[in-house]
C-alpha cells in the first residue's frame, strides 16, 4: 500500500511539472487560444462554462455504464461458451482477434446505415469495445484451473456442471476482474465515439460542437471529463473487486508455492 | 467381505508400460501403504481407481460392484492440500459432501474441533500454516461420503516435526471412522508406522513385489519407532526397495 502511494506521488509530481511548463510555454510564446489553450484557461472554462457542458455529462456516463454492463454480460457469455465447447473456441477465437483489428470508427457509419440513429448502434459500438478484454481474460482464467483440485473433484464424482460452477468459475474471477478494469476504461471512450454517430446530448456532442467552433479550451474540458469518468469507473471496478475477492489470489492455497 | 478389489490392472502410455498386472484387495477399514520408486506408477494407479484414467486391461470392484472407469467412489487427497482459496475452511471441508449432494455443517464443525481447527472455520486457506492446510484437506476427504480414501504423498511437503504430528493425528482420527485408506509415500518409516499392510511396487513397469502385513499393535506410539523390531522392518523394506 505504501509503495502505491509513493508511486502515486511520483506521477502527481510529473503531472504538475508538465502543467507548469505548459502554462509557461503558452504565455512566453503567446500561443493563440484556438491552437493550444493554457491550463489556467481550461480550468477557467471548466468553472465558468458549466451551463454549456453540464447537460452533456450524465448522458455519457449513463451510456458508458449501460454499455459496459451489456458488453460485460456478452463478454462473459462468449467466454463461457467458448470455454465449454472446445469446438466453438477453435472456430471463433481467431475471428474474435480479427474483430479487434477493425477500427470502431470505420464500423460506426455502417452501424448507422443498418440500425439508424437510435440506442442500438451506440450499444453495439460500446459492446464491441468492451467485451473483448473480458472474454480474453476469462478464457485465460479458465485455462489456469488447478489440476489437483480438478482431479479431486472428478474422482469424487463431480459432474461437468459442478466442475464449472464450483471450480472453474470461481477460479477465473480474479482474471475476470482484470479484464473488467480494462473494459471499464474503454467504455467511456466507446460512449464518446458512439455519440459521434449522432446524439442530442453527451460529451461526444459537446466535443464536436467545440472543435467545429474552434473552442479548443472546451475540447480539453471534454478530454478532462473523459479521463475523469474512466478513472471513476476503474475505481468502481476496483471497489467491486475488493468486495468480491476476499481471499488472496496470489497464494492459491498450495503449500510452498 | 473385501471392500476394494483391484484385479490385474495393466496400463501403458504409448509404448511406455506403467502398470503391469497389479492386483490386490483391501478390506474394510484397512490402512494400506504403497511404496515404490518415483515414476513407478503410484499416482497413475490412483487415477485408474478413481476412474479418471482408463486402464488397458483389468477391473476394479467395490463391494462386488464393478466400478471400472466410473468416478465418485473414492475420495482423493493430493500431494498439495489443493484447497479452494476462495472458500473458507468450513466450505472447503464441505466440498466432498456438496458434490454428493448433501451438506452437514454440524458434523464438519465437530470434525474441525477434533483437528484443533476450531476458530478457523471462517478463515481462508492462505491464512493457515502448511500443516493446518493438510489437516483441512484430510478432513475434507473424511467428510466425503466415500468409504475409500486415497492419499497421494499427503505429508511430503511438510517438515519432519509437523509430519510426525500429522501422522499421529491421522492415526487417531482414522481409528474413529471406518474408512479404508490407500496411502502412497516415499517414506519407509511413515509407511511402517501407519499401516496394517505394506505393498511394495517395483520400478516401472510397476508390479507388486511384496505385500506384507505389518504386525505392530495398535494404538501405536512414538516408542514404537525405537524398538528393535521396527528398526529391523525398516532395514528389510529398505533392502527390498534398493534391489529395484
Ligand atoms: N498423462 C500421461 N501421459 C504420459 N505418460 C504419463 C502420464 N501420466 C504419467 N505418465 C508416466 O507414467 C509413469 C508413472 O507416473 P506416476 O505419476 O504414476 O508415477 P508415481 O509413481 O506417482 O511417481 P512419483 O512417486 O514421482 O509421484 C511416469 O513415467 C510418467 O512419465
Ligand atoms: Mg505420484
Amino acid at each position: 500500500m505504501k509503495t502505491i502511494w509513493q508511486k502515486g506521488w511520483g506521477a502527481l509530481f510529473v503531472v504538475i511539472l508538465l502543467f507548469i511548463s505548459w502554462e509557461a510555454s503558452v504565455r512566453i510564446f503567446r500561443v493563440p487560444n484556438w491552437l493550444l489553450p493554457s491550463p489556467s484557461q481550461i480550468v477557467k472554462e471548466m468553472v465558468e462554462g458549466y451551463h454549456v457542458y453540464g447537460e452533456h455529462l450524465l448522458p455519457t456516463l449513463s451510456l458508458a455504464l449501460s454499455g459496459l454492463m451489456v458488453g460485460c454480460l456478452i463478454g462473459i457469455i462468449i467466454g463461457i461458451g467458448l470455454h465449454i465447447v472446445p469446438f466453438l473456441r477453435q472456430a471463433f477465437y481467431p475471428l474474435l482477434i480479427i474483430s479487434q483489428n477493425i477500427p470502431v470508427i470505420v464500423l460506426a457509419p455502417l452501424l448507422v446505415i443498418w440500425f439508424g440513429f437510435g440506442m442500438l448502434p451506440k450499444m453495439i459500438v460500446i459492446t464491441l469495445v468492451c467485451f473483448f478484454p473480458i472474454t480474453v481474460s476469462l478464457l485465460d482464467g479458465f485455462q489456469h484451473t488447478d489440476r489437483e483440485l480438478w482431479n479431486y473433484m472428478k474422482m469424487a464424482g463431480a459432474t461437468r456442471k459442478q466442475l464449472f460452477w464450483k471450480l472453474e468459475w470461481p477460479q477465473a474471477i480474479p482474471a475476470l476482474f482484470s479484464g473488467l478494469k480494462i473494459s471499464a476504461t474503454y467504455s467511456v471512450m466507446g460512449a464518446v465515439i458512439s455519440e459521434w454517430l449522432g446524439a442530442e446530448r453527451g460529451i461526444g456532442v459537446y466535443m464536436t460542437l467545440a472543435s467545429s467552433s474552434f473552442r479548443t479550451d472546451r475540447v480539453f474540458v471534454a478530454i478532462l471529463f473523459v479521463v475523469t469518468f474512466s478513472l471513476l469507473l476503474f475505481a468502481f471496478i476496483v471497489f467491486l473487486e475488493k468486495l468480491v475477492i476476499k481471499w488472496d489470489p496470489e497464494k492459491e492455497g498450495l503449500i510452498d508455492e | 467381505m473385501s471392500e476394494l478389489v483391484i484385479d490385474r490392472i495393466y496400463k501403458s502410455f504409448g509404448a511406455d508400460q506403467v502398470l503391469h498386472d497389479v492386483s490386490f484387495a483391501a478390506h474394510d477399514g484397512e490402512f494400506i501403504s504403497i511404496l515404490g520408486p518415483s515414476g513407478s506408477g503410484k499416482s497413475t494407479l490412483f487415477k485408474v481407481i478413481g476412474g479418471i484414467t482408463r486402464q488397458d486391461a483389468g477391473e476394479i470392484y467395490i463391494n462386488g460392484e464393478r466400478i471400472t472407469g466410473k468416478s465418485g467412489y473414492i475420495s482423493y487427497m493430493p500431494q498439495s492440500a489443493a484447497l479452494m482459496p476462495w472458500r473458507t475452511v468450513l466450505d472447503n471441508v464441505l466440498l466432498g459432501q456438496e458434490i454428493a449432494g448433501k451438506r452437514d455443517p454440524a458434523k464438519a464443525v465437530k470434525m474441525l474441533e477434533r483437528a484443533g481447527l476450531i476458530g478457523y472455520e471462517k478463515r481462508f486457506p492462505h491464512q493457515l500454516s502448511g500443516g493446518m492446510k493438510q489437516r483441512v484437506s484430510f478432513i475434507r476427504s473424511l467428510l466425503s461420503p466415500q468409504t475409500l480414501i486415497c492419499l497421494d504423498e499427503p505429508f511430503s511437503a511438510l517438515d519432519e516435526f509437523t509430519r510426525f504430528d500429522m501422522q499421529k493425528w491421522l492415526l487417531s482420527i482414522w481409528q474413529e471412522y471406518s474408512k479404508t485408506i490407500l496411502f502412497v509415500t516415499h517414506n519407509i518409516e511413515e509407511a511402517l508406522f501407519l499401516s496394517d499392510r505394506l505393498i511394495i511396487l517395483s520400478a516401472k513397469p510397476a508390479e507388486i513385489k511384496r505385500d506384507w502385513q505389518i504386525p505392530f499393535e495398535r494404538p501405536r506410539t512414538e516408542q514404537l519407532l525405537y524398538t528393535n523390531e521396527f528398526l529391523q522392518w525398516k532395514k528389510m523394506v529398505y533392502e527390498e526397495i534398493k534391489q529395484g
